[in-house]
């Protein structure tokens, strides 16, 4: 089962998790208790006719175990700190995701090793590694690490936690915390994403996108094409926004505040604002973990002096990388780089503001023609992002129409 | 030590608003983004012969002038 992909998901999630309120509420932490549900509840979305995707993550984990304790060996106890190993670390704990992204061009068919959820682990991974060398970790203790990459309410798309974060939550007594106020925004957000996913998400699939995509691959005109751009936009939002909502209520009654995902994106002014609250967890990944290192490697050695260049430059290796991880295909690239140019022209808008102040309004009228530019724009990335460009030019109108 | 890091953060930002009120948020202020704070640790690190890689640097702990201050001096004595 697919974590929080049908509402039946919930109903043994709920039965198991009375227990842990309960011990909560008397503030008890039960970590017995607490791997025993998440080992159960993997064992839902991995075991049984999935098992060989259970093998998979478990082999997956041994392995970054292996790498993370190896480097904190050598970066902690060691005291050593060279570029190579640290390089060879990250490589090494990238293999899998590679293997399992590139295996399907070679043999046409999905790698052994793949699991759902690999991507997100190894953001983890990567995460624990760079803190490692930073020296902003002092220790990896094994349970955490292991209990931090298997966590089960976000093992399948996120949120990206952190691991200083998420240790912190596990040494954390109860006594500290105000877990009323946890378990109540907990549940809200559960409520929250039922609303978003099963019934908003839902209808707009079932009465306008499917229908919508159908009619725009048959006849691909623009008015058909905003018909599917509106919907998969809209219905990308509530289907990830619901099940981000669902992770972070379960993890919240686990009594985990894990990152939440989404912060009323549409309202954004700009593109800048958007990425601030459009899938914040990866985007905040690849902002502190691609992005500022670019900068600080191309300052640092100074490769490049100019720094809006330097800001440039680094967008585009975040944003390509950010396509490229949603897969290797031509039109999550094409999204890649159509946000690396939106940035990159959103600064460029912003320093000539700056420069000329005055000369540009500002006021309420002029920030609801922003939420709508801004808003569009995104949209626009969507439909590029949903595929159907490709699909469009793979089985033009001429090849289509007999077959229907 | 202040006046250093204070000239420092006027430099890379080119804004002095924060002067005035050294509790004020920097990121929210315009005065500093990604870009900027990766600007202004590269130049503490020169100024101050210290190491701040980007990961000790996060944005509750950096983000007003007085919380940078604090952090240099904490490190500088380390």
């Amino acid at each position: 089962m697919i974590p929080y992909e049908s509402p039946r998901y919930f109903i043994p999630l709920i039965v198991a998790i009375i227990p842990l309120i309960i011990a909560h509420l008397k503030g008890k932490k039960w970590m017995g208790y607490q791997a025993v549900f998440t080992f159960a509840f993997l064992w839902l979305t991995f075991g049984g006719p999935n098992i060989r995707s259970g093998i998979a993550l478990l082999c997956y984990g041994v392995w970054q175990v292996l790498i993370v304790k190896g480097y904190e060996y050598y970066r902690i106890t060691l005291k050593k700190n060279t570029t190579h190993i640290f390089i060879i670390s990250i490589l090494l704990s990238l293999v899998p995701l590679f293997c399992v992204k590139l295996t399907p061009f070679i043999i046409h068919k999905p790698s052994l090793f793949g699991f759902l959820g690999i991507s997100y682990l190894t953001f983890k991974s990567i995460n624990v590694i760079m803190e490692i060398r930073d020296g902003a970790l002092k220790e990896v203790k094994l349970l955490h690490f292991i209990y931090f990459m298997y966590f089960f309410p976000t093992i399948s798309s996120g949120p990206i936690d952190r691991y200083r974060r998420f240790a912190n939550d596990m040494d954390e007594s109860f006594a500290n915390k105000d877990y009323i106020n946890m378990l109540g925004k907990g549940f809200t957000c559960i409520f929250i994403g039922l609303f978003y996913k099963f019934i908003v998400g839902y209808l707009i699939d079932i009465y306008a996108l499917h229908p919508f995509a159908i009619e725009a691959t048959k006849y691909p005109v623009i008015f058909n094409l905003l018909k599917v751009m509106y919907s998969y936009g809209l219905y990308l939002f509530f289907d990830f926004a619901g099940y981000s909502m669902f992770a972070v209520g379960v993890s919240y009654i686990m009594g985990y505040e894990i990152p939440k995902n989404f912060n009323l994106p549409f309202i954004s002014k700009n593109i800048k604002d958007f990425w601030n609250r459009w899938h914040m967890s990866l985007s905040f990944w690849f902002r502190d973990f691609v992005y500022m290192r670019l900068v600080y490697f191309i300052v640092k050695k100074r490769v490049i002096k100019n720094r809006n260049v330097i800001s440039n430059i680094s967008y585009f290796g975040l944003f390509l990388l950010m396509g490229a991880w949603h897969g290797l295909t031509w039109y999550y690239l094409a999204y890649g780089a159509y946000h690396a140019v939106l940035m990159c022209v959103t600064d460029a808008w912003i320093r000539w503001k700056k420069k000329h102040k005055g000369l540009v309004p500002t006021g309420k009228a002029i920030d609801v023609i922003n939420i709508v530019l801004t808003f569009h724009a995104v949209m626009f990335s969507f439909l590029i992002f949903s595929g159907i460009f490709d699909f469009i030019i793979k089985y033009p109108v001429t090849k289509i129409l007999p077959s229907w | 030590m202040k006046e250093r890091v204070f000239d420092v953060i006027e430099r890379v930002s080119g804004m002095d608003d924060f002067r005035e009120d050294e509790n004020m948020d920097l990121f929210e202020a315009g005065i500093l983004d990604s870009m900027g704070a990766i600007m202004l640790i590269v130049d503490l690190e020169e100024e101050f012969g210290v190491s701040l890689p980007p990961s000790e640097m996060d944005r509750e702990d950096w983000n007003t002038a007085a919380k940078i201050v604090d952090r240099i001096e904490e490190k500088v004595n380390e």
